[in-house]
């Protein structure tokens, strides 16, 4: 049959080329000549893949392979005038022929078309395809270049479910249409290839012959990556939307227009306390008592007929809803309903978002409290008669009373500093020191001080707070502290008087005693002598006696004038003082005891430019410096030349005169407690009468002075009056 | 009644010094009456004597209030060596004051056998006697 085919073939009724076994054109008829372009019109140095291979893809190895398996090897060639040939290999004779065939009109359309399609034979082996799906495959896909490419037996199409869809259609006879993944695309993101999955339609029909049996099989590849991208990318929008609404932070109870509720998401059945298994579908907010009772059916019906929102803040006691919860408490709850469109039915949805704002009320009605209370504790401040504050540590005012803003005098506003505002608290000062210190101190401090601006004295104490800050009272203690100083001065007069009424005492013991020694001495004589003259009866006797009781009153006498002189300094206190030349009175007496001083070979030397001047009562002062040298002409040493030396210092606020002699000394450690009393005499002088150095301390003291001596057997003595200044 | 044979008036006042020795005299209870104006020299004297018995007085009427050494410091010099005189000397404290203190501090020193308030009268030489 292959014969006469050919035979007709070659004598140009059918197209025909006959190729020997290397596929090498060996000639041509005029008819295939029209529809292959051969070079030159020679054909005999031409090959079947120039010819073909090149132009279709289809080479010669591919062909002859197809032909060798038994099947049918063909190919489709476009000719000049677009006119599309079918080429069908065939064996004879030791050569090959190709014999063509014009394309029909669906052929036309089959390149034409703006899909992908492909010819397969019913049991999978690829046939033809447009460009188009060329394109999709990719030129070097083995559904080209692999001979013998059969689809059905493609793992990877299998796996995707693309093979079966072939097997579908032979079984069912129907087309059968399908979104499969079909490959990947790789694509570079900086230095990276990421890929991205590319889904295709994929739709396999049959085509079947005049006697209804399936002839071949056409798939068609339509891209639809971006549809399904997109729809896999709304379903997911829509899984998180879901997800977010079920875990809400707050409740989400959404309703139909009818008031059953449709949906509760996972928070608020939490916080319900929802009972497992409960059917909410049958739930209208509309019809439920426990909803009725806080009006939330009407806010429902608000919200639907004036298609607005709603919210309110409801105290909601749970215990009284029994059927769909178990939360028994009373909670402080936030409802906010507001309509919805339902974007199918256009009906409208209410949901409604509802927050347990139990806590937030607790902390609003505590932070009340808190204000009210602190409000009350500034009225109370404000109503004491103490200066109060609290402060931060740098000394910015959070609170300051009424009266402790008056005590400062000028205006103090919360927040401003104190450090800034008060006058007194801006320059340096011992007291600022003070207050700085206690102000970063972590025990309460406590001190005063004197304000020169109001002339008052404040007393402060500031108490560190747990919170940081510190608190100040003040107090006005003015009046205290001019009552204290009035005490303190009362107190220092008292102690005064005390020492004086001391001294006075003393004095008086002293006097006591002197009068009992040197008074009663002479008055107990009188009494003997009277005794005797009394007894005696001779008169010669009573002569003798009444002459001695002539000297001992003489010697009375004289010792009264004595007492009086001395009670006479002690009286006189406020006697003139003036002031005087230490240098001139001495001189002055000087002159005085000339004789005495002349005699004694007494030498008198002074340094008195320290202190040259004194006030003190002349006649005193006069009558000092003359005891004084009369005591070192008495007692100077035998066989020495005396010697007075007279100094004078100031010493601690109080000036010092000191007369050193060189005199016979007095053993102090015997007669040291006795040295200044009343008629004390320490050596067997005639002269002495023991009252000169009396008279000297008596004066002394009566002037708020003192006097000592340094003294030892022979060595000289030291007088050393202190002389009290003003 | 045993006549004394010597009495030490130590006493700086002069006129007391003549009043006790005529006092004592007309009271006939001494034979010889030895006057001092300084304490001190009746110190020396009984220290000077002190192995001869005849020498020393039987009774000794002592001032306190004087000057250079008063009363108290001769008790307090005579204390030292009293334990060695050979016989007991017997003495009295004589004096012008009558402060309490001053009779309170007497009764310190045990070889004091009393406390008499001047004037030196009949009584109190009786009341000598007697002791």
């Amino acid at each position: 049959m292959n014969d006469a085919i050919i035979n007709k073939a070659l004598a140009s009724f059918v197209p025909a080329l006959l190729l020997d076994l290397n596929g090498n054109l060996l000639s041509a008829n005029d008819r295939a000549r029209g529809l292959v372009q051969l070079p030159g019109g020679n054909a005999g140095k031409v090959h079947y893949d120039h010819l073909f291979g090149e132009r279709t893809g289809i080479y010669w190895g591919a062909l002859l392979a197809t032909l060798q398996n038994g099947l049918k090897a063909c190919i489709e060639l476009a000719g000049r005038s677009g006119q599309w040939t079918a080429w069908q290999l065939l064996a004879h004779n030791e050569h090959y022929i190709l014999l063509g065939q014009e394309s029909t009109q669906p052929d036309k359309l089959f390149s034409h078309l703006p899909l992908g399609i492909q010819q397969f034979t019913v049991d999978g082996f690829p046939v033809k395809s447009n460009a188009l799906q060329k394109e999709i495959w990719g030129p070097h896909h083995p559904i080209f270049i692999q001979p013998g490419y059969n689809i059905l037996r493609d793992p990877v199409y299998r796996q995707i479910g693309l093979s079966q869809l072939f097997e579908e259609v032979v079984a069912t006879g129907g087309p059968v249409k399908k979104e499969i993944l079909l490959r990947y695309q790789e694509f570079a993101i900086r230095d990276a290839i990421r890929l991205s999955p590319c889904f295709y339609e994929a739709t396999v029909f049959p085509a079947f012959n005049q006697q209804k049996q399936i002839t071949d099989l056409y798939l068609l590849l339509q891209e639809c990556t971006a549809q399904k991208l997109t729809l896999m990318g709304l379903e997911k929008s829509a899984r998180l939307l879901d997800s977010v609404v079920e875990h809400l932070p707050i409740g989400y109870v959404q309703f139909d227009h009818h008031g059953f509720m449709r949906r509760i998401n996972h928070t608020h059945r939490e916080f319900l306390k929802v009972r497992s298994g409960l059917q909410y579908e049958s739930y209208n907010i509309m019809s439920d008592p426990f909803a009725r009772l806080y009006g939330f059916n009407e806010m429902f019906m608000t919200v639907v007929t004036e298609n607005r929102m709603i919210r309110r803040e409801i105290e909601v006691d749970f215990s009284a809803e029994k059927t769909y919860t178990d939360l028994s408490e009373v909670r402080w709850m936030d409802y906010t309903l507001f309509p919805l469109r339902d974007p199918i039915d256009k009906k409208t949805i209410v949901v409604a978002l509802i927050n347990d704002i139990t806590d937030k009320k607790l902390e609003h009605y505590m932070r009340t409290e808190l204000q009210r209370n602190t409000e009350q504790l500034h009225l109370f401040f404000d109503a004491v008669d103490m200066g109060y504050a609290t402060l931060e540590r740098d000394g910015r005012v959070n609170f300051m009373n009424r009266k402790a803003a008056q005590m400062a005098g000028v205006e103090i506003q919360p927040g401003c500093n104190i450090f800034a505002v008060i006058p007194e608290f801006r320059t340096p000062s011992p007291f600022l020191d003070r207050l700085a210190q206690a102000m970063k101190s972590t025990v309460s401090e406590s001190f005063s001080s004197y304000f020169y601006r109001m002339d008052k004295w404040f007393d402060f104490l500031v108490t560190p707070m747990r919170d940081n800050t510190v608190s100040v009272f003040i107090r006005d203690i003015t009046g205290s502290r001019k009552l204290q100083k009035e005490l303190h001065r009362a107190n220092s007069q008292l102690s005064k008087l005390n020492r004086n009424l001391t001294n006075q005492n003393q004095q008086l013991e002293d006097f006591a005693h002197i009068t009992s020694h040197n008074l009663r001495a002479p008055i107990a004589n009188l009494k003997a002598l009277m005794q005797l003259h009394n007894d005696s009866e001779k008169e010669t006797e009573k002569e003798e006696y009444l002459g001695m009781l002539e000297a001992v009153i003489n010697k009375t006498d004289e010792t009264l004038n004595d007492l009086v002189n001395v009670v006479q300094i002690r009286k006189e206190t406020d006697i003139r003082q003036e002031l005087l030349s230490f240098e001139s009175r001495l001189q002055y007496i000087s002159h005085v005891l000339v004789l005495e001083i002349s005699q004694s070979g007494l030498q008198i030397t002074t340094d008195l430019q320290e202190a040259p001047m004194v006030r003190f009562p002349r006649i005193y002062l006069d009558s000092i410096l003359q005891n004084l040298v009369t005591n070192s002409i008495r007692y100077r040493m035998p066989g020495t030349v005396p010697t007075l030396h007279f100094s004078s210092r100031k010493e601690k606020g109080m000036i010092t005169l000191t007369a050193e002699d060189n005199g016979m000394g007095i053993d102090m450690d015997r007669f040291g407690s006795k040295l200044f009393g009343f008629r004390k005499t320490f050596h067997k002088n005639a002269d002495a009468k023991g009252i000169g150095l009396f008279i000297t301390k008596n004066q002394v003291e009566a002037m708020g002075g003192s006097i000592s001596a340094e003294s030892a057997p022979g060595r000289g003595t030291k007088f050393i009056i202190t002389f009290k200044t003003e | 009644m045993q006549l004394l044979n010597l009495i030490f008036i130590v006493d700086d006042d002069p006129i007391h010094q003549q009043i006790a020795n005529l006092m004592i005299k007309r009271q006939g209870i001494g034979e010889k009456v030895k006057a001092f104006s300084e304490a001190q020299d009746a110190l020396n004297y009984l220290r000077e004597y002190i192995y001869e018995p005849d020498l020393l007085p039987d009774l000794i009427l002592l001032d306190l209030n004087m000057p250079v050494m008063d009363g108290w410091d001769f008790l307090n010099d005579y204390a030292g060596f009293y334990e060695q005189l050979p016989k007991k000397i017997g003495i009295f404290v004589l004096t012008s004051s009558i402060d309490d203190s001053d009779r309170k501090k007497v009764d310190d020193y045990a070889f004091v056998k009393g406390y008499l308030t001047k004037p030196l009268s009949s009584e109190i030489i009786n009341k000598l006697q007697a002791e």
